[in-house]
């Protein structure tokens, strides 16, 4: 394969900030989760902070501000689990999708302190929604 | 690095303390206000254009025993420490007010709350000490209310202290009534005062539960509208009310108050409005009993031997009376409201004449002297008779529900108990003077 070759199939990323995604963040290989809004996840139940309405980032500095360009997953069902009951009211009419993950979707990265918690950031054009799969009702 | 959470129309700028988790932005977390208080904020909802969040007043004590993860979410939500909460809602557009109101309640009544026995999972705080320090100090002299008091452009008369200070006595009663329906308390604190008409700042807590109705009352008189019915709906107390009015219109002022941290005038009232609805209020002030006004004290023996206690020592011994520091003050109430002790503690004319009568007359004297107070009277007129005698005591707590609006429930219960008590009694000692 020739080096132009190997360029037009390497992914794009968004016009995000540099920096973003951070250091350490790599190709993620099996299972993560997502609370969706959808039963049937839309484009909108893995849209990023920023994806959503840039304002949302107002103010925020930090991982909070590098995060908002990716998406909150969690690396297993007990994760997603304990996210619903944490925020049990916000949650209620929400569902936890599965999906099956590689380097094709973009990186993730473990942010913030609870162990389960990471941030997934997608490759241009990538169509989130359609990796993941609903498992149960939040 | 100092952030503004909000700007808050009851606490002013609201700053981001520590972040406690975070899913797809921060979603638990504490702020600190100008006013240096705390609240721990948590987020309930989201939709196309808002989050929606619940915020607590919490102590630097309790704030520390979730940051030390010795108690769980759920408990600091379900246990607050004040018995009101906020509901917030930010909205994604900055170019839009975030919007922010008092709830009288327990959180777990409107939401779904979380999970027992999960504890935060992050500290990430916000504010280095400097920062702290600095919102603090900028703090000391930051009002949320600002009360002006002033006469029309046409009145040379200057603005005096007798003209000022039953502003401030009615407004602290007002207040004070009003938020005695929810069992709780609130001091309305001067900040600053300022010369020329006169303006002075204050703070309070709990200011916005009445806000709102202040707000609508002034809309109903600017538009000249019935407001009886409004005032009694939302248990708007009307002796403060109606001395308010009196006042403004017997010194020909203007008195307006407005929020300092949204900028809006929620309340304006000129000499030309009392005037104008002096008479709407005075009539249903008629038929308004304020809780001071109705007693809770039952036996008559204990009243009349409270006021001979005073009259041969010259002070209260407390001691001698045998009760309770609570029933104390019950029986100190009592006798005030018959008159046979003063605000002051000091016995009356009457009340002299009581001591020195026979046990039969004592009863008939504290007869005409119920029938003379505020409460007996009010029952008289409510009954549609001529004097008690003619009251059926069994009417006691419909009286009340129908008259003393700022009661609640519970105390209705027990005051209706104390009034058929007398009634009963002091209808057989009745004599009509007529």
């Amino acid at each position: 394969m020739t080096n132009t070759a190997q360029e037009q199939t390497m992914p794009n990323w968004p016009d995000f900030p540099a920096g973003i995604p951070p250091e350490g963040a790599h190709a993620p290989a099996g299972d993560y989760f997502r609370i969706t809004n959808k039963q049937i996840p839309s484009k909108k139940c893995c849209a990023s902070d920023y994806q959503k309405d840039p304002n949302k980032l107002d103010g925020r500095t930090g991982l909070e501000y590098i995060c908002s360009y990716g998406i909150s997953i969690q690396n297993t069902l007990e994760g997603a689990r304990k996210t619903v009951g944490l925020f049990r009211n916000a949650t209620r009419k929400r569902f936890i999708a599965k999906g099956s993950l590689t380097g094709e979707v973009g990186l993730v990265k473990q942010t913030f302190q609870k162990e389960y918690h990471h941030t997934l950031w997608v490759y241009e054009g990538v169509e989130t929604h359609t990796y993941f799969q609903f498992l149960e009702v939040a | 690095m100092k952030k503004v959470f909000i700007k808050s129309s009851i606490h002013g700028d609201l700053y981001f303390r520590s972040v406690y988790d975070y899913f797809d932005g921060p979603k638990l977390f504490s702020v600190i206000s100008n006013r240096g208080k705390f609240l721990l904020v948590y987020w309930i909802d989201e939709d196309e254009d808002d989050y929606t969040w619940v915020a607590i007043d919490i102590s630097k004590t309790k704030l520390l025993a979730l940051e030390k993860k010795a108690i769980d979410i759920f408990s600091i939500l379900n246990e607050k420490e004040e018995k009101i909460y906020y509901r917030i809602v930010t909205p994604f557009n900055k170019n839009n007010i975030p919007y922010i109101e008092s709830i009288v309640g327990d959180i777990r009544n409107e939401i779904m709350m979380p999970d027992k026995g999960i504890f935060i999972s992050m500290i990430e705080n916000y504010l280095a000490d400097a920062e702290f320090n600095e919102i603090i100090e900028s703090g000391i002299m930051h009002a949320d209310y600002s009360l002006h008091i002033d006469r029309p452009k046409t009145s040379k008369a200057l603005i005096d202290f007798s003209s000022i200070s039953p502003v401030f006595e009615t407004f602290n009663e007002l207040f004070k009534d009003f938020i005695s329906i929810f069992d709780i308390h609130d001091k309305l604190l001067p900040v600053s005062g300022k010369p020329g008409s006169f303006i002075v700042d204050f703070n309070s807590n709990k200011f916005n539960l009445i806000e709102s109705h202040l707000k609508e009352l002034t809309h109903r008189i600017i538009n000249r509208v019935e407001i009886g019915t409004f005032i009694k709906q939302n248990k708007i107390p009307l002796q403060p009310l109606e001395k308010l009015f009196t006042h403004i219109s017997n010194q020909n002022l203007i008195i307006d108050m407005s929020n300092k941290n949204s900028d809006e005038e929620f309340l304006k009232i000129r000499k030309v409005d009392a005037d104008f609805y002096l008479k709407e209020i005075s009539k249903l002030t008629s038929l308004d009993l304020s809780s001071a006004q109705v007693p809770q004290a039952d036996t008559f023996s204990r009243i009349f031997n409270l006021v001979e206690n005073i009259w041969k020592n010259g002070y209260l011994d407390k001691e001698a009376t045998g009760l309770s520091a609570r029933h104390i003050a019950y029986y100190e109430d009592a006798a005030n409201i018959l008159g046979f002790i003063s605000d002051a503690g000091i016995v009356t004319s009457v009340g002299q004449q009581m001591i020195l009568a026979s046990d039969d007359s004592k009863l008939s004297i504290a007869a005409k002297c119920f029938e003379n107070s505020h409460c007996g009277w009010t029952w008289v007129m409510w009954s549609e008779v001529e004097n008690i005698s003619q009251i059926k005591p069994e009417t006691a707590k419909r009286f009340l529900d129908e008259c003393a609006l700022t009661l609640s429930e519970e105390t209705k219960l027990r005051r209706s108990r104390t009034l058929k008590t007398w009634c009963n009694l002091l209808q057989e000692h009745y004599k009509d003077w007529t």
